[in-house]
């Protein structure tokens, strides 16, 4: 640097950064921000966390200051269980027109099953009241096996503007504990996919279309203490009798069970009104083909996949030198199999024609597991969180495998 | 370092009764809700600036995380009469310091956006989303010094003015100029097409 600039004087100084800064341009600056964006999801996980974090502590120094506290607590125990036992009830949706009392709730929640191979379709509307106002649709189907137990779900939401386009489509399938959720934007063309455990891929939020998730939701919330969770009288929703229960996490939001079957109804509050518009259960013999396949968008890019591992666990990370030479490729073979589309164990087997997609994954899988031994000596992992880690990976990579290298 | 940043006049009880109900009063005084407005206005302030900094995704998530989280945890200790957001970026860069303690020193920084090394779960043409421009400019930044990284991404990625900078690194705001003037013209001189 010249002394010339390091003799510049106060003024002089602030003139020359505002020439610089402007020289940057106002749209270079903006692309840089942007592309530099956190994930929307993230973002909201961390305001849930967060907001969660930030009622428990205010709940507990409540606790603390109140001195009516130690008379009332029995009362608030009482609450406390009927609270989890309207959770409780909304994880199963129980075939039982007439009301059960606490005891019965409990007991079919222990013992969760639709009729044996039947399968509940659910249709879900919504309103936004944003501006201009938006709509969305939910689309739940959930099916039973043949001992009556819920084994596999799916769920599409899609979000339509004011003009009546869509404006977003997000699908969730979990099948046992494994997941699958795309989040399509048609305006970009682009879709966003999520595979791992379906505790992973849901974290801490509610689906606000799946009444079981709902549940489990308001079910941690409640252990923390019922502050921040109602159960407000009973009351008629559409027309229904209903279970309310109402929390002050996400602007204030209230859910309404069906009193009797413990179907979850609808939701409002936070600018949002959700309700159940259709409901039907079928046999899996009647089912339109697709109903719980995974579909991404055909011809969508594939922009980003979330990475929810564990924040202790060591980050997976493969350099094309790394991938090439696994495949007895050199890095200019690998670009070009990407540039043609190719997916990475079509590019593999250029190099190596007997690899198959297993081979591919297990050598990859290799590469991360040294890791991940570290991790678990050094204290960061248990050897529980480390499989669970190699396997929402090895669930990846499967994927990734067969996926072209240009999306 | 906040007490640097906004020194009280009166006792705090004092001060954060006496303040009109901002946010940041709110949420000193425990309101949640006020805290996540404050947090919806910064994270993404926070979030680039942890990005240019770290250069990978995944850890920028990670130490946004307990930047927010220690946010809450030592709101009391803030002083409303003062910058949030300057109080905010100085558990930020404690955050980065505790995470370069316990992970070895980056060897990527602002290029880390370009030049990131795959992650099969990202796809191989994730850098392709950054415009040709942007993505030259950021990787001439990523050969800054680490000083001038940090003084150009608070300025530029978490758009923070000058006295704020100079609050969080403990410098005097005509130094961090003169820095933040010499990275720019080095910047400029190195991408002559921008």
């Amino acid at each position: 640097m010249s002394n010339r600039k390091i003799a510049l004087n106060e003024s002089e100084l602030d003139r020359a950064l505002q020439e610089e800064e402007a020289g940057m341009g106002a749209q270079l600056l903006k692309a840089i921000r942007e592309e530099a964006q956190p994930r929307a999801k993230f973002v909201q996980q961390l305001e849930s966390r967060l907001r969660q974090k930030a009622l428990a502590q205010r709940s507990a120094a409540s606790r603390l200051r109140l001195p009516w506290f130690t008379w009332a607590k029995p009362f608030l125990l009482a609450g406390a269980s009927l609270l989890l036992l309207v959770a409780l009830g909304g994880l199963f949706w129980l075939h039982q027109a007439e009301p059960v009392s606490a005891e019965q709730v409990l007991e079919r929640a222990a013992a969760p099953h639709l009729a044996p191979n039947a399968v509940m379709h659910l249709v879900y509307k919504q309103e936004q009241q944003s501006r201009p106002p938006t709509t969305g649709t939910g689309d739940v189907w959930v099916q039973a096996d043949a001992r009556g137990s819920i084994i596999r779900t799916a769920m599409t939401f899609t979000g339509f503007n004011a003009d009546g386009s869509t404006q977003t489509i997000e699908r969730m399938v979990i099948d046992g504990q494994n997941a699958q959720q795309y989040d399509y934007d048609p305006r970009n063309n682009t879709v966003r996919i999520q595979t791992g455990t379906a505790q992973r891929i849901m974290g801490d939020n509610p689906n606000y279309f799946d009444g079981a998730s709902v549940a489990k939701y308001l079910n941690q919330v409640a252990r923390g203490g019922l502050h921040g969770v109602r159960l407000l009288p009973s009351q008629s929703f559409y027309g229904v009798p209903v279970q309310a229960v109402q929390t002050d996490s996400d602007g204030g939001m209230t859910f309404y069970f069906d009193a009797q079957t413990y179907v979850l109804r609808g939701a409002q509050g936070g600018g949002q009104r959700i309700w159940l518009a259709q409901s039907e259960t079928r046999t899996t013999t009647t089912l339109p083909p697709d109903v719980f396949a995974f579909n991404p968008p055909a011809g969508a890019r594939v922009v980003k996949e979330d990475t929810s591992h564990d924040s202790n666990a060591p980050g997976f990370r493969l350099s094309r030198e790394q991938l090439a030479s696994i495949c007895h490729l050199t890095p200019a073979a690998l670009d070009a199999a990407s540039a043609a589309d190719k997916t990475p164990l079509a590019a593999c087997q250029q190099g190596d024609p007997t690899m198959t997609a297993d081979q591919l994954v297990a050598a990859l899988l290799a590469h991360y597991q040294g890791k991940l031994d570290e991790a678990v000596a050094a204290g960061n992992l248990t050897a529980a969180q480390a499989s669970e880690n190699l396997a929402n990976l090895r669930i990846k990579l499967n994927q990734w495998a067969t996926m072209p290298l240009g999306k | 370092m906040s007490e640097q940043i906004v020194r009280p006049k009166m006792a705090h009880s004092e001060t954060v009764s006496a303040m009109p109900e901002t946010d940041e009063v709110l949420a000193v005084r425990g309101n949640a809700e006020s805290f996540v407005k404050l947090y919806r206005a910064h994270v993404r302030a926070v979030y680039r600036y942890l990005l240019a900094r770290l250069g990978n995704r995944q850890d920028a998530e990670d130490v946004t995380t307990q930047v927010f989280e220690r946010a809450w945890a030592s709101l009391k200790r803030y002083r409303p009469s003062g910058a949030f957001k300057a109080w905010l970026f100085t558990i930020a860069q404690r955050a980065l310091a505790d995470y370069y303690r316990q992970h070895p020193p980056p060897t990527l920084s602002l290029d880390g956006l370009t030049q990131e090394p795959l992650d099969p779960a990202i796809g191989l043409e994730d850098g392709a989303l950054v415009s040709e421009q942007a993505q030259k400019v950021l990787q001439v930044m990523g050969t800054l010094s680490q000083e001038q990284q940090q003084v150009i991404g608070l300025r530029f990625l978490a758009e923070l003015r000058y006295d704020e900078i100079a609050l969080i690194l403990g410098k005097r705001e005509s130094a961090v100029k003169m820095m933040a003037y010499r990275a720019l013209t080095d910047v400029r001189r190195r991408c002559s097409d921008v």
